[in-house]
């Protein structure tokens, strides 16, 4: 067992609240991400559970056992805690080579000598280390200097493995490779993660179960990759998670209409019918989700800009003076003979509908 | 069972580790400091105003301050021409040999200038000087061309050995400069004059003026050239006017309370001059200057590059190997004022060296005096920088402000500082023992290891450590294991950094020694002053030796640290 609990935690840093009555569980042998903007506190939450802040008040606990409770003036030392920490610049320790990096937890731990060189190997040829164990962390890349900082995380069987923006540093094809084997190294061994980022995609990619935590601090959505993804709950979420159009609406004489020229637009659906009452709410839609013709039926739009962006193709379009984007696979595009010319008009249907309630700031911050 | 740690002790080891690095520096620095203050303020519980008009009235104190700034503005102006212009030529042009120029320009650092001032004195004295002498025979004149002794010679003199403080902060700015912002304005039709002036010179301006302002600092409160070659022909600065007061009393209290008063216009001066080079730095602090290396463009000499470097090779030997081999010649002659011929000269004076009494205790004193305080200021150093970087403690500003204080307090003052503090008043009386050199060496350097051990520690991201604390590693391990092998080149560093001046300290030390506590540099100074020149060059030369040897065996094994932790 080695759920994590977090009940009624707070943390302030100099008197700014960062963390205010967080309370959450992260059950044991799931990987769980938590994705959120920088500067949300997410990597507070990660450096409250390894031990390197003290929570101001509320209880955390791992597997069962109380690490920290300031009411009864208990924190338990980072050393104590018995987890694997891999940072986002790697922390690998440049004066020492792969293996004494490797070895480090095992000798901190006091683990039988004899038992370790196997420990370190293991550790090592799951990460694809082999033949490296000599080198010094200089003569290393980034994407392998990562890897020894998952080997050193990992050699002490810990449960828990916290991930702060692990692949942040690395380059796309590497971030991409690196993603896949942190989760198949998770499956192999069971632990749990905790993995820490601002990227959607690979928090997508890995994950069991991800909270989306707000720029003010806060879990606004803890579910499965596809729910977070499809069935988002609030507009930041469906903002965040990728290219969103998000255009106001208002009700006017019980039609759904666009703010901005008041063009008639898609009616609410039945769920959302409370919306209806609000001065203005907003339909999200992704650019996918857009289907596009030359005369089929549809909205009228007109075309501002189509780009050819290699496999898909990407459009700017308005309806009257509301602008969105579109996108359509090119083959399908040209199939269907929608590459446009600027200022040409064109149909449009849109097939999926998020309807939220407006959130000027968040309208403004994730554009 | 429930391991655990109590947090919110009101009393943690960091906050431990924080107040015993302020007792340090407010018992090594600050209180010496302080107790000059006093002194010059307050007489018998008193305000003292009086007393401090009555000092500065005097002319002899007030020809030492006017003597003190003239020096400090003439050396400085002349070592920002001659620093500049060298940086400018090694770093931006093609002349010949930079690499091996480059390295030769830091030579003059090595030496330390009052055996130069010396070697100089031998050359160009009035009366004396085997150069004088020599022009008087050849063109037949009846006067000396040239006097030494005098305040320009003071100035030129200081120059020769202080300007590689401008060279070294310029060379580096010139060579990391972003080549692009020189090119994009040639680019925009602007001509290398323009370029230099324009682009060039106010982009490295801070280099030169913190270089500037180390020179001005340094030659305020030097006392080594300005002792040697204008005591005798009653030329004083400051630091000559404290130690002749000092010196003519016996020590006694108004000597030192005189000196206090001139002291404490030291340390004004110097604070405001920080003040003025912060505002200077701030205002131009551009993030040009990137910290990796690049490759400059280089402007073509074409028919100068040969003259120039000619020239630069002719100033090395004028600077440098002149007073050396003077130095080496006159410890070698049997007689001060014979001329130098094979059958004049020996080899007796530098093996007495090693037999009499005084210089065999001066070469152990200074040894073991620098190495004691090398280490101790290394040691402390350390701590107080971890504190400063690496702690989240409240009142660390006020270390940080105790630990740079240093900087602005000349090695004069300190020592005078350390005579009020350490003379019995606080219990201890450290007076004419060698404790007193070794406290006032450590509060002379310790700005320089917080500097040097501050530096490395900023190079290790907070990552490593908690790296470490998370595999299991408490913090004294996550210390020895990670922090202390990551900043031992910066701990070496601030060991060199502080042995090697010490080894030939003389501002501080000369005001401080007792009969058996002098150190090389006093041996030196008090033999040359006692007449004996042979035996003071013989000296002078071995100390040259062994400052050589020490320079370049360190550079080695700093070399060897380097290279082993590169990351």
């Amino acid at each position: 067992m080695a759920d994590i609990i977090f009940k009624n935690v707070s943390k302030a840093f100099e008197g700014k609240h960062v963390l205010k009555d967080f309370s959450f569980t992260i059950k044991s042998g799931e990987c769980f991400t938590i994705l959120g903007p920088s500067g949300c506190g997410k990597t507070v939450i990660l450096r409250l559970i390894a031990g390197f802040e003290v929570p101001d008040s509320g209880q955390i606990y791992i597997g069962n056992e109380l690490v920290a409770d300031p009411a009864q003036g208990l924190c338990k030392a980072p050393e104590e805690r018995r987890l694997g920490v891999v940072f986002q610049d790697y922390a690998v320790w440049p004066h020492k080579t792969v293996k004494q990096n490797i070895l480090y937890p095992l000798e901190m731990h006091n683990v039988e000598k004899d038992k370790r060189e196997d420990m370190v190997k293991r550790a090592i040829d799951m990460v694809n280390l082999g033949g490296y164990e000599d080198r010094l962390p200089y003569q290393l890349s980034g994407g392998q200097q990562q890897r020894v900082a998952l080997a050193r995380a990992l050699v002490d069987n810990t449960d828990i493995l916290l991930l702060d923006e692990p692949l942040t540093n690395l380059d796309a094809n590497l971030r991409e490779e690196m993603r896949f084997e942190i989760k198949e190294i998770q499956k192999k061994t069971g632990s749990t993660v905790l993995y820490v980022t601002h990227d959607q995609e690979v928090a997508l990619a890995i994950s069991d179960e991800i909270a989306l935590m707000t720029p003010n601090g806060q879990f606004c959505q803890v579910a499965s990759p596809e729910a977070i993804y499809e069935k988002p709950t609030s507009l930041f979420g469906f903002k965040f998670l990728g290219v969103a159009n998000c255009l106001r609406c208002v009700e006017k004489q019980g039609k759904t209409v666009l703010q901005n020229g008041a063009i008639p637009f898609i009616p609410l659906d039945k769920e959302h019918q409370a919306l209806a009452q609000q001065p203005v709410f907003i339909a999200g839609f992704r650019p996918m989700d857009v289907r596009i013709s030359r005369t089929k039926e549809g909205f009228d739009a007109k075309v501002l800009r189509c780009t050819l962006l290699g496999n898909i193709v990407d459009y700017r379009l308005t309806i009257g003076d509301v602008p969105f984007r579109a996108s359509v696979q090119t083959e399908e595009a040209i199939r269907n003979n929608v590459i446009f010319k600027s200022g040409e008009t064109c149909k449009v249907v849109f097939e999926e509908i998020h309807w939220f309630e407006d959130d000027p700031i968040v309208m403004e911050a994730f554009k | 069972m429930i391991q655990t740690m109590k947090i919110k002790k009101k009393f943690g080891i960091a906050e431990a580790v924080l107040i015993f690095s302020i007792l340090i520096l407010i018992v090594v620095v600050a209180l010496p400091v302080l107790m000059i203050f006093f002194t010059a303020f307050f007489k018998e519980g008193k305000i003292n105003i009086a007393g401090i008009v009555e000092v500065l009235r005097q002319k002899d104190t007030y020809l030492a301050l006017k003597n003190s700034l003239v020096i400090a503005t003439g050396v400085t102006l002349l070592s920002t021409l001659l620093g500049v212009f060298f940086a400018w030529l090694v770093a931006r042009t093609d002349i010949p040999g930079k690499k091996a120029l480059k390295e030769m320009f830091h030579v003059p650092f090595m030496l330390p200038s009052f055996i130069c001032a010396m070697a100089w004195k031998v050359l160009l004295s009035p009366r004396s000087g085997y150069i004088n002498k020599w022009f008087m025979q050849i063109f037949g004149l009846d006067n000396a061309p040239f006097n030494i002794m005098t305040l320009g010679g003071i100035i030129v003199v200081e120059t020769m050995y202080l300007f590689p403080f401008v060279f070294l902060q310029v060379a580096g700015a010139l060579e990391r400069m972003d080549p692009t912002l020189e090119e994009s304005a040639r680019i925009s039709g602007a001509s290398l004059g323009t370029i230099t002036r324009k682009i060039t010179l106010p982009l490295v301006l801070p280099s030169i003026v913190a270089g500037a302002l180390l020179v001005f600092l340094y030659s305020l409160a030097h006392f080594g050239v300005p002792s040697i070659l204008g005591t005798e022909k009653g030329i004083y600065n400051i630091p000559t006017k404290i130690y002749e007061r000092i010196y003519a009393s016996g020590g006694s209290y108004e000597a030192i309370r005189t000196g206090t008063i001139l002291s404490t216009i030291l340390v004004l001066t110097a604070t405001l001059i920080l003040k003025a080079q912060n505002l200077v730095l701030k205002k131009g602090r551009y993030q040009i200057i990137a910290g990796k290396s690049m490759r400059p463009t280089v402007m073509k000499l074409g028919k100068l590059r040969w003259p120039l470097f000619i020239f630069c090779i002719l100033y090395l030997l004028l600077t440098v190997v002149l007073p050396t081999v003077t130095i080496f010649l006159i410890g070698g002659l049997k007689t001060y004022g014979l001329p130098f011929i094979p059958k004049n000269m020996t080899l007796n004076n530098y093996l007495e060296i090693f037999h009499l009494k005084m210089t065999k205790n001066a070469m152990w004193n200074s040894i073991y005096l620098s190495t004691a305080a090398a280490f101790v200021t290394m040691l402390a150093g350390t701590m107080i920088s971890y504190v400063i970087v690496k702690m989240k403690v409240k009142g660390k500003g006020f270390l940080e402000f105790l630990g740079v204080l240093p900087y602005s307090i000349p090695g004069t003052v300190i020592a005078l500082g350390c005579i009020l503090t350490w003379s019995g008043k606080f219990g201890l009386n450290l007076y004419n023992t060698a404790g007193i050199i070794f406290v006032a060496y450590i509060a002379r350097y310790m700005a320089f290891s917080i500097k040097s051990n501050s530096a490395a520690l900023e190079q290790v991201s907070d990552s490593l450590e908690e790296a470490s604390r998370s595999c299991g590693a408490t913090h004294w391990q996550t210390l020895s294991n990670i922090v202390i092998p990551l900043i031992r080149p910066g701990m070496v560093n601030a060991f060199f950094m502080i042995f090697l001046p010490a080894l030939r300290e003389l501002t501080t030390s000369v005001l401080l020694y007792g009969p058996t506590t002098r150190t090389i540099g006093v041996a030196i100074y008090a033999l040359n002053e006692d007449g004996e020149t042979v035996r003071a060059a013989a000296f002078a030369g071995i100390a040259l030796l062994i400052i050589f040897f020490g320079e370049t065996v360190i550079k080695e094994i700093l070399a060897h640290f380097d290279k082993s932790t590169r990351s």
